[in-house]
Parts: structure tokens; sequence; C-alpha cells
């Protein structure tokens, strides 16, 4: 089990197009979006046809993501 | 159950995130996170990565780490991690961790070209006492020496500064260190009279503009990254400059994106300076009161071997003297001086357009915009290293905008504890602690006082540095070598012609302590196995100044030792007799017949704190081995150089508590702003601004020239290479590259190159291509399109990867003043493989 969870920051006027591209990443799930826009909260989970660190960089590299921040991993056999 | 388990771990991940982003979830998953961690024990601790200095909560369950969070209390983070946070589960669980030194060996002897064959300890250490006393006894001290690290812990770098200054009298001592930031410590010394910045990260919420000169801190300091994006997205105001000889991350987010010719920015800095004076934004009454003038000498080489052309040729290079001189200077002399720095000639110079070099400026000179610039190597790698840190300086003094809220230069760090160890302790082959240098015979005092040493211990002379160490290794001068906590096989420059070389000399005895198998390690006759980051109790210093504690976590596998256990263990092999000049005795008889452990850490004082005083419930191995409390020993020692001399730290007990503290801590209370009266307790009432590292309170603007690089593109190596770092793996990949998972997704270094230059050579994307330097070449396959988009012109190789040693390539030159490698210029041919 290896699940994390991620602030991603991006421009405001790219937020819709961001949230949809992460969307689409496998083990990917949106959870809440901060009041200013700048900001959502999302989790990324081992899913059975995943490698959760490539999609962390699919994370990182999605464009219009200007930062993304871990803030908590787990990770056991 | 399985279920439930991963759904309550998701809700805590949700929900940590979501406290960061200050917004809030749904009551049903606020309620399952609630169920909290079963059984897993909490603790901080800094991150082991770059400098940043991020807190972490590590998370143990049954003896091994299974989860970080990134610790809201912390001020630097505030609850953030990047992605190499999330290696820190797993850096230490590496299938070929080291568990046993290992010695070369040949029917069941140690020799040179035997295989590595594991031994115990005492083995180990007897051999390596034996080689090291060999050397001694045939060419003195200055034979034996040692490669350390800003990644050691505070107590680790101290107990090794010490061990080799005063147990075994040579200054050959420096760390991995010097190719990271010995130009902005030079530069420091300078301009101020004193190390390390004045700021502190509080400016990245307090900027009005902010100003990249070679960091590309998106991807290697990702946290200041996200504040400083967070401050460009709630202010409007705010602008974002970034200069590079090549387009990163950072560029997403920059107002003014600017890519500058290699050398350039020398060029660019002096025109801002100019364009400051002409412009009539200097601000007189603090120049007036706080800074001094002075002219640099000029030609000083390219710290090159002395038979080198370039340094024969050179005016200044041959003594230390000249290469650091400077006379007075005045401000009108000056401000002539930057007066051929227009803007046509900047422009010219840097390929930047005009209408950005302008912009730039304007950020700079307008006294309503608060502005802070930050670097990392693209100034402190650079053949006029020292030089390019000045010159920023310069352009914050002459608007006064410095040591204050919002206002200053901020010289960024790569490693955990460059400034905290390294730096601060003074484990450079010329520094004592707390700024204090082994030339100066007032200096050498108080550090023997302190250690209760005879006076006369200390040699005056200062050791080799890192990039003289490999010469000394290669000519035969330096023989038995100890290498700790760095894989400088691969990090130092022209490993071809000096640094394997030197390794494999058959005169040299060479030792490697590491947690894995590196290309160093491997290069070595004596491998020693090393427990790493909350495998031990250490203490890191970061970029602003903040020390940080952390416990013991968990168990190093194996006979793993941390490299405090090694340094203090090995010192038991040595009696003074063995090692110390019989004058020195015959004239402090009560030292003779004595261990150095007896000497340097049973003295009183290292060994004053009593096991009583350890953490319950956490281990403490090096503690509980020496029987006192060592660390606190060493740290409280250490201490006493500082305190009362602006350098103060704390009592040991407050860091185990705090989230770091920044020095000087002064009445239990940390300085954010250094030399301002307010906020820094070593400025008096009335003083307003005082820069105390120099007897008369001012800091110096120093007049210096643009000077080409020693090597640039011709027609035969027609492009420049720049090396670096990438987000995914961190310095040379040791550490990063053991997690399974990190290794596919960046599985191997590539060269990335501008794609017209890939076409006029005929090559392809992902295709394999030779690059060679005149040093040595290396293969690896092109990138056009990845996220670091270089010009034409130049290429991009990072230097993590052992399979694809970049510096076979790069030229071994340095800044001569502070003795740091130029990794980023040189000259290459890439061709198909």
């Amino acid at each position: 089990m290896n699940i994390s969870g991620i602030v991603v920051q991006a421009f405001p006027d790219n937020f819709q197009a961001v949230q949809q591209r992460l969307q689409t990443l496998s083990g990917v799930e949106i959870h809440a979006v901060n009041k200013d826009g700048s900001s959502l909260v999302i989790t990324l989970e081992d899913t059975p046809d995943n490698v959760p660190s490539d999609v962390m960089m699919d994370v990182q590299k999605t464009q219009g993501v200007l930062a993304a921040s871990l803030i908590y991993n787990y990770c056991d056999e | 159950m399985k279920l439930n388990r991963r759904d309550f771990i998701k809700a805590n991940a949700a929900m940590a995130a979501a406290a960061v982003a200050g917004t809030q979830l749904p009551a049903t998953q606020k309620a399952l996170a609630a169920e909290g961690d079963a059984g897993i024990r909490w603790d901080k601790a800094p991150c082991r990565f770059c400098g940043t200095g991020c807190s972490v909560l590590v998370g143990t369950k049954n003896g091994k780490i299974v989860a970080t969070q990134g610790d809201p209390d912390a001020p630097v983070n505030k609850g953030l991690n990047c992605i190499k946070g999330y290696f820190l589960t797993k850096i230490m669980y590496g299938k070929d961790r080291l568990t046993k030194p290992l010695l070369r060996k040949k029917n069941g002897k140690y020799d040179k070209n035997g295989e590595f064959t594991p031994v115990s300890w005492d083995e180990a250490f007897a051999i390596m006492a034996e080689k090291f006393k060999e050397a001694i006894h045939k060419n003195g001290p200055t034979t034996v020496g040692m490669f350390g690290s800003g990644q050691w812990q505070v107590w680790e770098g101290y107990a090794a500064a010490k061990l080799f200054k005063a147990g075994l009298l040579s200054n050959n001592i420096d760390p991995n260190a010097r190719h990271c930031m010995a130009s902005a410590v030079a530069a420091f010394m300078r301009t101020f009279g004193i190390d390390e910045p004045m700021g502190c990260y509080d400016d990245l919420e307090k900027a009005d503009a902010f100003v990249l000169w070679g960091a590309n801190m998106a991807e290697m300091h990702p946290i200041l990254w996200s504040r400083l994006t967070n401050r460009r997205l709630t202010a409007n105001h705010v602008k974002v400059a970034v200069l590079s000889t090549y387009e990163h991350r950072c560029f997403d987010l920059a107002d003014i994106p600017m890519i500058f010719k290699p050398q350039s920015d020398l060029a660019i800095l002096n025109y801002i300076a100019n364009y400051i004076i002409q412009n009539d934004k200097v601000n007189k009454d603090f120049v007036d009161k706080h800074v001094n003038f002075r002219i640099g000498n000029t030609d000083i080489g390219y710290g090159l071997r002395p038979e080198h052309p370039l340094e024969q040729k050179a005016a200044n290079a041959k003594e230390r003297k000249k290469q650091i001189g400077s006379k007075e200077y005045s401000f009108e002399e000056y401000a002539r001086f930057v007066s051929e720095y227009t803007l046509d000639k900047a422009h010219e110079m840097s390929g930047v357009p005009r209408k950005d070099l302008k912009a730039l400026a304007e950020l700079y000179a307008d006294p309503k915009r608060k502005v802070v610039s930050y670097w990392t190597m693209g100034f402190n790698q650079h053949t006029r290293g020292t030089w390019v840190n000045q010159l920023c300086y310069n352009v914050h003094l002459l608007t006064g905008k410095i040591s204050e809220p919002g206002n200053g230069p901020f010289s960024l760090t790569g490693q955990p504890s460059a400034c905290g160890t390294a730096r601060e302790v003074g484990t450079f082959s010329h520094r004592l602690p707390a700024d204090m240098v082994v030339m100066k015979k007032e200096h050498r005092d108080v550090a023997e006082k302190i250690w209760k040493l005879p006076q006369g211990t200390i040699p005056a002379k200062p050791g080799y540095h890192a990039v003289l160490q490999n010469r000394m290794l290669k000519d035969g001068k330096l023989n038995a070598y100890w290498v700790m906590c760095n894989n400088n096989m691969q990090a130092a420059a022209n490993m071809n012609e000096e640094g394997y070389p030197g390794y494999r000399n058959p005169k040299n005895f060479i030792v490697v302590s590491d947690p894995y198998p590196t290309v160093t390690a491997m290069a070595a006759d004596l491998i020693l196995p090393t427990a790493m980051w909350v495998e031990k109790e250490g203490a890191y210093g970061n970029a602003e100044r903040r020390t940080q504690f952390f416990r013991q976590q968990v168990k190093p596998p194996g006979e793993a030792k941390s490299d405090l256990w090694q340094l203090v263990e090995f010192s038991k092999y040595f009696t003074t007799d063995e090692v110390w000049p019989k004058e020195l005795l015959a004239k402090n008889p009560k030292y003779k017949g004595k261990t150095l452990y007896e000497v340097l850490f049973t003295n009183g004082q290292v060994d004053k704190f009593p096991l009583s005083q350890l953490q319950k419930g956490h281990d403490n191995d090096e503690s509980n081995h020496f029987g006192f409390y060592l660390q606190k020993g060493l740290f409280e020692e250490y201490a006493s150089f500082g305190r009362g001399k602006a350098h103060d730290l704390a009592p040991f007990e407050m860091y185990h508590k705090a989230r770091g503290l920044r020095w000087p801590v002064v009445d239990n209370k940390e300085t954010l702003w250094r030399f301002r009266e307010g906020y820094d307790p070593y400025v008096k009432k009335g003083e307003g601004v005082r820069f105390y590292g120099h007897k008369d309170g001012k800091a110096v603007i120093f007049a210096l020239p643009y000077e080409p690089p020693p090597e640039v593109p011709d027609k035969e190596y027609d492009l420049w290479l720049c090396t670096g770092r990438v987000l995914e793996h961190w310095h040379s990949g040791s550490m990063t590259r053991r997690v399974p998972e990190l290794y596919r997704a960046v599985p191997d270094a590539q060269v990335f190159m501008h794609p017209k230059d890939a076409e006029k050579r005929g090559l392809k994307r992902g295709q394999l291509v030779k690059i060679a330097s005149r040093r040595g070449e290396i293969t690896c396959p092109v990138e056009t399109r990845g996220r670091n988009k270089v010009p034409e012109g130049l290429v991009f190789v990072p230097w993590f990867d052992a399979g694809r040693l970049v510096n076979k390539l790069t030229l071994d030159a340095t800044c001569p003043i502070s003795k740091e490698t130029d990794f980023k210029k040189c000259a290459v041919k890439v061709t198909t493989a």
C-alpha cells in the first residue's frame, strides 16, 4: 500500500484545465479546492496498473502545474 | 479490513493536505481520519536532502520508517514536502545497503589490487591506523587527509575537524561543500567579514520582486519555490525575474524570463549597478554610512594546475595574496568603473533583450520595490564565483536593499548542513569554528584553549582543498585518505585525469565511509558501512542559519555505524607519542602516552554529560557505546566557540524542542535579519545598520570586471556543457537511485539539446550519442523536448547517473579565490555514438 496526499498549485486561470488533466492520471483523486482557487488537494494511491512515483512526476509535469508538494506519504508492503 | 485501512490512510493523507492548503474536507472523511494511525510513532526530523531544511514528521512502526508527513508546525515548510520527501521512507532500505567493513584482500592480506572482503571493525581500523601512521612517519602529517561533507551532522563535522586539525595535526580536511558554496563563503567574508545570509525565508512572503540568478528553485528547492509561487499568485504587484543559461521550470512563473550567455552574469550585474548610478537611484545615505569601496585585483587565473598555460599567462595567479588582493577605491571611481557596462554592452555580451535587462535593473533601482535575489550553483560554480556573488551584493548595497524584511541577497545551499556543519563548524582546510582561520595565531590560540591542548598544536598552514586533494593523491603527496559522507569520485571534475588515478595510485590507501557501494566506495581500498539519517541522533543547519536537531528513530542495519562513531572510535587507535612531534610533547609532558581519544574526546568537556540525560524511548547508539552523551558534549564544546561572538547557539536541549532556531540565538531568541537594529541583538540602539563583521561596521562594494571563462566552445568542441541536478534525484543519486520506483521514473541521464543542434548533427530524439570533451567522453540518449529547454549552442547533462559519469568531461578549473569548481561551463562536441 502506497498513499500520498499532495497539494497542487496553478495559476487560477488554468485551474479547470489542470483539474481535468489531473483526473486522467491513474490513482489520482481530487478532494478539495481552496477558496482563492490557487491550490487543490489530491490523493495518489497505488493501483494494479500504476507506479506511484511515476504518477507523482506526471503530476509535477502536468501542463499548468506550477508546484506540487507532498504532504503525507504512507508506504508498507 | 484491508479496504478499511486503505480508506482511512487515504483520509489521513487528504486531511493533512487539506490542512496545508487551508481548505475543508467533507465531514465523513474527517471522521475517518480521526481514527488515527494505529501503532505509528511520530517524531520530527529535518529532511535528509537539500539545504532548505524542511521538517518532516517521521512515522516509525516495528523498527522501520513507514510514513512521512510535512511538519505542520515547521516555519520552513509549513506542512509541505517536495517529491524527494516521498523517498525519505525508502532511502535507508535499498537492497545493496552496506552492512560490514570491506577490505581489498588477496591471500588473506590487504592488497590494493585484491577483492573486497568482509572484515571486523577492529581489523578495518587497525589497517587504517597502520597506513595513517606509516604515511605520517614517512613524510609528515600533510600526507594524511579527509574529504567530508555538508551532509555531516554538526557534531560529526566537528569531531572530524578536531581529529584531523588537533589530533593528527593535518589541515588537509575539506568538505564537498567546497564544490557547492565555497564561493558564497569567500564573498560573504570579503564583503561583510562574516559568513552566511543576513536575511531568512520570511522574506518569501514580504518581497515585491524575486530575482533568480542561476538557481532552478522549482526543481532544487521546491518548497521555497512553492512559497514564492504562493506570494506571486496572491499579490498581483509581485514580479519574478529568472536568469539562467537555459530554460527550466522556474520560467513558467517568470514575468521577466532571461536566457543569458555563460559567464555574462558578471556583465549584467555591473550593468545594473551602472543603471542605478546613472538614474540617480543610489541610496546615498545608506552608502555613506555603511559602505566602503575597493577595487579587486584582476587576471587571477583559473585555479588549474600551476603549469597550465592559462595560469602561467595570468598576472595575479601565482600568489594567494595577489589573487585576493584589493585596493581602496572611491564611489566616484567605482561609478566610472561600471560606466562601461552600458545597456548595449550588457545586451551584446549576454544576448538578453534590452527591454528585459532594463526591466530587471528597474526592479532593483525602484526604491519602492523590495527585492530578494536568490542564487545557487549558477553563481557559486563559476571561475569568477566569488566575484559574481560580490557583484550581487554591490547592487543590494548601492540601493540599501538589504538586512530588512523583504529585501536582501540570499545564497541558497544544496546540502542539509552545508551551513550548519561545513561552514559554521569550519571543516574547510583553512577554517576553524565560528569563522576563524588556521592562518591567524590568535584564532589558533582560541581553539587550542577551548580544546585544552598545548599552544602550537594546530598547524598554521591551510591544508589541501578539495580539488588540490585529488591532485595531491595523483602526485603521491597525500597517501592516507578518508572520504566520508559524499560521492566525490562521481562529483569532482576531471575524474579521468585527476580523481581516479589519485585513488588508484599504488602509494595511497583510500578509505570510504558510505551506506551504499557508490562509485567512490568502489574506487577505495577499504569501505566502512555507515548509519544514515535517523539511524542516529543528528543536527543540521540550513541556508537561513537555522539549526535543527533530531533523535535516533531506528537501528542501522548489520554492523553499519554512524560517521560520528567511526571518527571517535578511530581516535582510540593513535597515541600522541605516535603522531605528535617530540618537541610538542617535551614541552607538554602531561599529554604523553595518551590516546587521541583521551586527548580529544574524554577531556572533561565532551564526556561531561551522563547517559541519564538521554531521551527515554529513543536509542542513541553512539552515546551508549562510549558511555556518555557524546552528541551533547561535542555540541556544547563547539558552541562555546561562537557564543558572545555573533555566532551564538542556544543550549543543546532547546533544539530538541524547537523546530530549529536561527543563530545568533541570544537570551533564547533567534535572529531573523542580521545587521539591523531591532532584529539583531549585536546592533546597538541608535546604530540602525551595522555590518559588524568588519571592524568599522561597514560592508565593502568591490569593483570587479567581466573576465572570460577558461574554456569556450571552438570549431572542434563547439558546444557549452552545463551540468546540474534534476528534481527526482538528489546530487549523485547514491540515495535516490536506491529507490526502485524512482529509478524507473528517471532511469538514466540524458543530454538535453536544442532541436536545431540535434538536426544539424543528424541526431534524433532518444538516439544514443557520444559527448566528448578534451578530457573524456560518455554516451547517453538525446532529449530535445524535456522540461529543460536549452538554447542553441549549449547542452545540459545531469550528474546523478553513476553509469554515465559526466565528470569525465568537466574541467577542474575553479574560482581562484574560493577554489570552487565551475561545473557549469566547458566545451564539448556531440556526435553519433
